[in-house]
């Protein structure tokens, strides 16, 4: 009978590990003893496999001496291992994997290193990321090459004035926290890296409990899995928490709007952002799906706000987003204004704003063709298996797996009522900071200290 | 029980073997072939192809077809008027289009899978239906002028157009499939419309279907949408490449920052067993190319080479430089050189995987994949799309050595730019 019972469960159990959890059938969840995640895009559309490695760390576990060296960490698993010992081996054993769009990227609330190569190739690609991640030699003259190429990589940046702009709305905007939305960091913090600083984020942040695999392509989920274990299995837990250990500080409130002027001779016409605290997915996980409706609403050109801005003369584009993290994802305003019309466009940004929660803002068709037209671009985002794994990766860190697969259903529930809400709870009547980017010429014309203040 | 488990066994099997059928079919429907890759996405991309291209019409209707297929989709049908037709493609997120090159045209067809039904009803009327209403094809072609212009006043397309008419002068390849302006000026709505007669035909046509959607329904779909279709003899035109045996230079003078060169060479048929070999070969000597004339040299910032599949097949070596003499010569010398040295074992693993790589990165999405099979099928089978992975794989040094040596035995250069860069010279021997 015992044998019968086992049988049937063995027969059974390819159903239970397809019935998962709520993932689409092509895609597979799996998790080490060691706590690494294992996500499997399975895509046969084309003979290649995107592998890649995520770390919920960036600049918001970042304190103000680390800003900007989460980044430079990920740079430097590219500059040599324990396999390969300089940056030159690397690539050139990439190279001979038929590695392409090698590379890493660090934001507000993650960090990732990824690849793309023949499918044939998985599992010396799975070892080539495994030597890259967990066996990085750190080599203090590699980290000195490395520095210099993020203090470039900074200064040509701070030669854009629109990053000016949105550097001077991190500080009006986070306060004293501003370096914990900056993955760039400062020339200073860059300049004064050591390996024990190096180090000292790998030891915290660099585990298989803080991690996720992604492979995506023309692989079996099982193969991966057996891999995974294979490779990335005697990959020691840290044993503990790390946002336990070094909690995330939760910003202060901002407790009144705040206007700001940068004025750059590299500016070639006036553009504007305002920026609001928007909702995370910790605490106000609905807001984040009419905050999605809404902006997609108000970007269409038959908005009542683009008719106001826009059809109407005042500006040359409109647009607001909100960006979806777990810190606090700011709302962002931007506008183009009319150079000859900058205090008038002002004026009625402000009238907008006050207008949002209006029914006519909100039209019910208008409110179920951007629910449809959201729906159809998440299926599109979801088409090219190489970038999908970003979208993944970026909604396990930011969010979660299960926020990622209900978004559409969860988007189909938003009401009136609910973008009501969010616009309530958010935007109107709710402190803001505004910047004006503008050359120094202009402002000498308009005078916009006298008109780009609060209360005006 | 023994029973029981022996059912649930065949059932298992049953399942998993429906769930591994993702790999590439091919079916008749009511007389026409169609091509049906399952996959996960849902994404639906479809093409209807139609087979001929350039050799379908003469020089001095040139444009017609491309013009003839993008009608289709945008001067309205019997059931929907262009706005009602543009209205609903809108709703439903949905892409529709036609255009023609070379070896054949298509119309096509881009939705989400949920939006399937709606996207075919338009995809189907398109096809089977369209108006070629005067008015709008006036404006159709008014567009189709300021495209065409664009076209001109972009360098390396402008270059690739010289290529081909030097190196296929008196043969259909000759024609460009956008027309000029005076060839498509010259076209009526009813040119439209009695041209579209002669290509709608089962025997010339045939449907890629790429995304999830079930065989049978997608079966029924056409049998209803297009079981009307007309069914005509026909028989392919045979096209032989010329064999560019000499070193001829056409210069076409223009005012341009940079100077662009380029060469045509001969190469195998897609369906060849030197095909892959000799592609591979070139894709190494674009490795050498870009490393000699811009990593060592600094001579050009773009050199490169592409092999080009068509029915009359021939691969490139192009750059953009104010060096023109000193880049054709390094073309030369580095061409000369893989020929006469060849690949190593080694050098041709890492062409092999990053040749994988860099062909399939770009080629994800349905319609990519589209696009290679519908390719593939035109050129011979669209099982060479298929199978192009493992004949990779088999490729060795010799057949890459043997392939650049046999087919490359001479170039026929274009130059596009200041004749002055160019003056008294003539192309090194090869």
């Amino acid at each position: 009978m015992v044998k019968k019972t086992c049988l049937i469960i063995l027969l059974f159990l390819p159903f239970f590990t397809l019935a998962q959890s709520k993932l689409p059938g092509n895609i597979y969840l799996d998790k080490l003893p060691n706590g690494l995640e294992i996500l499997v895009v399975e895509d046969n559309s084309v003979p290649l496999a995107t592998v890649m490695m995520s770390f919920k760390c960036g600049a918001f576990t970042e304190q103000e001496k680390f800003n900007g060296l989460t980044g430079l960490y990920q740079g430097m698993l590219e500059r040599g291992n324990k396999e390969f010992p300089t940056a030159q081996d690397v690539g050139y054993y990439g190279g001979a994997l038929g590695v392409q769009a090698r590379n890493s990227s660090t934001s507000e609330e993650y960090s990732t290193c990824y690849f793309t190569l023949p499918k044939l190739n998985l599992e010396q690609g799975l070892n080539f990321l495994n030597s890259e991640v967990r066996f990085s030699k750190m080599d203090p003259g590699e980290l000195e090459k490395e520095k210099q190429i993020q203090d470039e990589q900074l200064k040509q940046k701070e030669s854009n004035p629109y990053f000016s702009l949105s550097t001077a709305m991190l500080h009006h905007l986070w306060g004293d926290l501003y370096y914990r939305k900056s993955a760039i960091g400062s020339h200073e913090t860059i300049l004064s890296a050591t390996p024990a600083l190096m180090d000292s984020i790998k030891n915290k942040y660099y585990y298989p409990n803080n991690a996720i695999l992604i492979v995506g392509g023309d692989v079996s989920h099982t193969d991966v899995f057996t891999l995974a274990e294979k490779i990335y299995g005697n990959w020691q837990a840290s044993g503990f928490d790390p946002f336990k250990n070094w909690p995330v500080p939760e910003f202060k409130p901002l407790v009144k709007t705040d206007y700001f002027i940068v004025e750059s001779p590299l500016s070639k016409s006036p553009y504007i952002t305002i920026n609001w605290r928007g909702p995370d997915t910790r605490n106000d996980i609905p807001s984040t799906y009419a905050a999605d409706v809404f902006s997609y609403l108000v970007n269409q050109k038959t908005s009542k706000l683009s008719q106001a801005l826009v059809q109407s003369g005042l500006a040359l584009s409109v647009s607001i987003g909100y960006t979806t993290l777990s810190h606090v994802g700011p709302i962002g305003l931007v506008i183009e204004p009319n150079p000859s019309k900058v205090k008038e466009c002002m004026d009625e940004v402000r009238k907008q704003i006050s207008l949002m929660d209006n029914d006519d803002y909100l039209p019910a068709g208008e409110i179920e063709t951007a629910k449809r037209m959201l729906e159809i671009r998440k299926v599109r985002e979801e088409e090219i298996t190489s970038d999908y794994v970003h979208i993944l990766s970026f909604w396990w860190t930011c969010a979660s797996l299960d926020y990622f697969v209900g978004y559409n259903a969860n988007l189909q529930k938003v009401t009136k009522a609910d973008i009501k809400a969010y616009i309530n709870k958010y935007i109107k009547n709710k402190p803001y900071c505004a910047g004006l980017l503008i050359s120094p010429e202009l402002n000498q014309q308009i005078n916009a200290e006298s008109f780009f203040k609060p209360n005006n | 029980m023994k029973r029981t488990i022996l059912i649930l066994i065949i059932l298992l099997a049953c399942i998993y073997s429906l769930r591994a059928q993702s790999v590439t079919q091919s079916f008749n429907a009511d007389g026409i072939k169609v091509i049906f890759k399952p996959t996960s996405k849902n994404v639906i991309n479809v093409r209807i192809y139609f087979r001929g291209g350039v050799a379908n019409y003469s020089p001095n209707q040139a444009g017609i077809e491309n013009l003839t297929l993008d009608a289709t989709t945008k001067c309205g049908t019997k059931k929907y008027n262009k706005n009602a037709f543009k209205d609903s493609t809108d709703k439903y997120g949905i892409l529709t289009y036609g255009s023609s090159t070379y070896d054949y045209g298509y119309i096509q067809l881009n939705c989400i899978s949920k939006y399937f039904n709606q996207g075919w009803n338009l995809f189907s009327e398109a096809v089977m239906n369209p108006v070629f209403d005067a008015d709008e094809v006036k404006l159709l072609k008014e567009r189709k002028v300021v495209i065409s212009r664009n076209n001109q006043s972009n360098a390396e397309t402008s270059l690739m157009l010289l290529q081909m008419q030097n190196a296929f002068k008196n043969t259909p390849y000759a024609i460009d499939p956008d027309g000029s302006e005076e060839t498509v000026n010259g076209l009526t709505a009813n040119d439209l419309k009695n041209y579209y007669e002669t290509i709608l035909n089962k025997n010339k046509v045939f449907i890629v279907v790429v995304g999830n959607i079930d065989k049978q329904v997608l079966f029924k779909k056409i049998l209803a949408a297009f079981g009307s279709m007309p069914s005509q003899s026909f028989t392919p035109v045979d096209l032989q490449a010329p064999v560019w045996k000499d070193n001829k230079l056409l210069i076409e003078s223009r005012k341009l920052s940079t100077n662009y060169v380029g060469a045509i060479m001969n190469a195998p048929d897609f369906t060849s067993v030197n095909y892959v070999p000799f592609r591979l070969g070139i894709s190494g000597l674009g490795g050498n190319l870009y490393q000699y004339l811009r990593s060592q040299l600094h001579l050009s910032y773009n050199p490169g080479t592409n092999t080009v599949p068509l029915k009359m097949p021939f691969a490139t070596m192009t750059a953009g430089t104010n060096n023109v003499p000193e880049v054709m010569a390094g073309m030369v010398n580095v061409l000369k050189e893989i020929r006469n040295s060849g690949l190593n074992d080694e050098w041709l693993q890492h062409i092999k995987n990053t040749y994988i790589t860099r062909s399939f990165i770009n080629d994800q999405s349905a319609a990519a994949i589209t696009d290679n099979i519908g390719s593939a099928e035109i050129l011979g089978g669209w099982q060479y799309a298929d199978d192009l992975p493992q004949l990779v794989k088999m490729v060795t040094v010799e057949q890459v050595n043997n392939a650049l040596n046999f087919y490359v035995v001479g170039l026929r250069w274009t130059f596009l730019g200041n004749p002055e860069a160019i003056e008294n010279y003539r192309p090194p021997a090869f």
